[in-house]
């Protein structure tokens, strides 16, 4: 539980690794929106294989990526079931019916470019989050939004307060135990009755968790003043983040591989027959 | 010009509401450049207030707080007073602005806007300054209390202030992180030069000081070097105990034996009783 604050970090030496924060939070978001444009299943299958390589060369262990996925597991069977149970399509296409229920065979390939849109979509940050800790994604946000601070946007601030949050975590889950314990100690009893009952005893557990909060607030707000902290103003950062080559490289390959998918998509240059002998490869 | 001058200073808590308290009444004190002054009291006495005061946390209700001619009133000096003073405070987890040591130490000099080279190397030095340059890139949650507090102090050092006010940065810690701690101190004062304001309540702290400042109630009540643990009952009943060895000094000649005035530590006890 300490380690909340380094995320889901999976510690390695990969290039995925080392590659400028900054980045990977923009190919990250090219990835998603480059997912919209697929579909066709060559091009889900395409980007699966595009995924997995990237796993591959970032030395995270495959398992640990896909329990990334368990937490949308019901995500995806709630979208899956409701998409066979109500799309209604070509009576041709009807391959079962019963009572009120009317499956067709579009329904079943809707569902199913729908599942592993899903899954593609969450692959994309998780490989993120897996390979780029979070300060240096909170530094790499404040670093990419920075012209917003012209508008008048606080973004520094923004920044900070994440990176504090992220660092307060493991402090409030540390101190939240304690508590129990005392309480505990006192004869509270926090593991029998009802849901409603037992969210009731967790009362006396967040109360002095929030007054232990705003205290320590305080203090931080002390240490930072004394810090010679004054905002975004005159503040520089020890750490440099500098595009290297291997940053272009990677997003040539990024750049790359959405083109692909927008050629299947579009079929520009009247280049569909690859995707049509692709798919026939399947 | 002293480097700090307090003159004639009140702070009250909750000022203009029923439960206003004044924590610090008339209080005057100058301390010069290198002094090491150990300040100290029993809960109440006004001594944390006296650490907020001097680098202008909060201000005075009355009277003026000067560092370096600095007043701390004037809020554009606010900036270079903190940059000459910096305060360690009592529970290092709540001075951590960083998850990676590194990252927290450099806070403070990215704030004073020095170019990226000269910080990792202030980083560098600061660790090193505390003992701790082998956790640079680790966190600091998996440190011991004194280990953090350390953590802590290097990342006052890098901003390299002339005091360091620690405030009662050893009252967490056990015996061993407060050894630790101490250590640093007395490092700092010795080879770095520094100014050490030390607020504590335990008077085995004091025993390097160059002056001791007794507060109680608000007010300073005594004043000067070691010879103030001679007035053993003066600071019983303002509920202070002098130092161990002091004590047992004191006792010994109550009773009779023959123990020069101004042991402090075992060894020169031992001496003089084997005499």
């Amino acid at each position: 539980m300490k380690d909340v604050s380094i995320g889901q970090y999976y510690p390695a030496n990969s290039v995925i690794h080392r590659l400028d924060p900054r980045l990977k939070l923009v190919l990250c978001i090219m990835y998603i929106v480059m997912i919209f444009f697929i579909q066709t299943f060559t091009g889900y299958a395409l980007t699966a294989v595009f995924i997995l390589a990237l796993v591959f060369i970032s030395r995270v262990p495959l398992l640990k990526v896909l329990r990334s996925l368990k937490a949308i597991i019901f995500l995806v069977l709630f979208t899956v079931i409701l998409t066979v149970l109500f799309f209604r399509g070509n009576p041709e296409d009807l391959l079962w019916s019963a009572w009120i229920i009317r499956i067709y065979k579009a329904a079943l390939i809707n569902a199913g470019k729908m599942a592993l849109r899903i899954i593609l979509l969450v692959l994309g940050p998780t490989v993120l989050t897996l390979t780029t800790t979070p300060v240096e994604l909170t530094d790499a946000l404040e670093r990419l939004l920075k012209p917003l601070s012209y508008i008048k946007i606080p973004v520094h601030e923004l920044a900070i307060i994440m990176s504090i949050a992220l660092r307060l975590i493991p402090t409030l889950v540390e101190e939240t135990d304690k508590i129990i314990s005392a309480q505990k100690a006192r004869g509270a009893d926090f593991e029998s009755g009802n849901l409603f009952k037992r969210a009731k005893a967790m009362l006396p557990v967040l109360i002095p968790l929030f007054v232990s909060s705003f205290r320590r607030a305080d203090e931080l707000a002390y240490a930072m003043d004394s810090r010679c902290y004054r905002g975004a103003k005159g503040r520089t950062r020890m750490k440099i983040m500098r595009l290297t080559f291997k940053d272009f490289a990677a997003f040539l390959v990024m750049a790359a591989f959405f083109f692909c998918i927008l050629l299947l998509r579009y079929n520009w240059f009247n280049i569909g027959f690859i995707a049509e002998i692709i798919a026939r490869g399947f | 010009m002293s480097l700090i001058e307090f003159e004639h200073v009140n702070y009250s808590y909750n000022a203009g509401t029923e439960s206003e308290t004044l924590a610090v009444k008339d209080f005057s004190l100058t301390i010069e450049e290198g002094e090491f002054i150990a300040l100290v009291g029993h809960n109440g006495s006004g001594k944390s207030t006296v650490a907020k005061l001097v680098n202008g946390l909060i201000l005075p209700s009355n009277g003026t707080v000067k560092v370096d001619g600095m007043r701390t009133d004037d809020k554009d000096k606010l900036f270079d007073i903190r940059k000459t003073v910096g305060v360690v405070f009592q529970n290092p987890d709540n001075q951590m602005i960083a998850t990676i040591i590194e990252d927290d130490i450099a806070f403070g000099p990215e704030n004073i806007g020095l170019p990226p080279k000269e910080i990792s190397e202030r980083v560098d030095w600061a660790l090193e300054c505390v003992g701790m340059s082998g956790h640079r890139k680790g966190t600091p949650f998996r440190l011991s209390g004194g280990q953090k507090q350390r953590i802590a102090i290097a990342g006052v050092l890098a901003i390299k202030p002339r005091v360091i006010v620690l405030d009662e940065s050893t009252a967490m810690l056990d015996p061993v992180g407060r050894d630790e701690v101490m250590k640093v101190v007395k490092r700092l004062r010795d080879e770095e030069k520094m100014t050490v304001i030390m607020i504590t309540h335990f008077m085995e702290e004091t025993l390097d000081a160059d002056r001791i400042v007794v507060m109680n109630d608000g007010c300073i009540v005594l004043q000067g070097g070691k010879e103030i643990f001679e007035r053993e009952t003066e600071l019983e009943t303002i509920g202070l105990d002098v130092p161990p060895i002091k004590r047992i000094a004191n006792k010994l000649r109550a009773k009779g034996v023959n123990v020069a005035d101004g042991v402090l530590d075992a060894e020169t006890l031992a001496g003089e009783l084997c005499r």
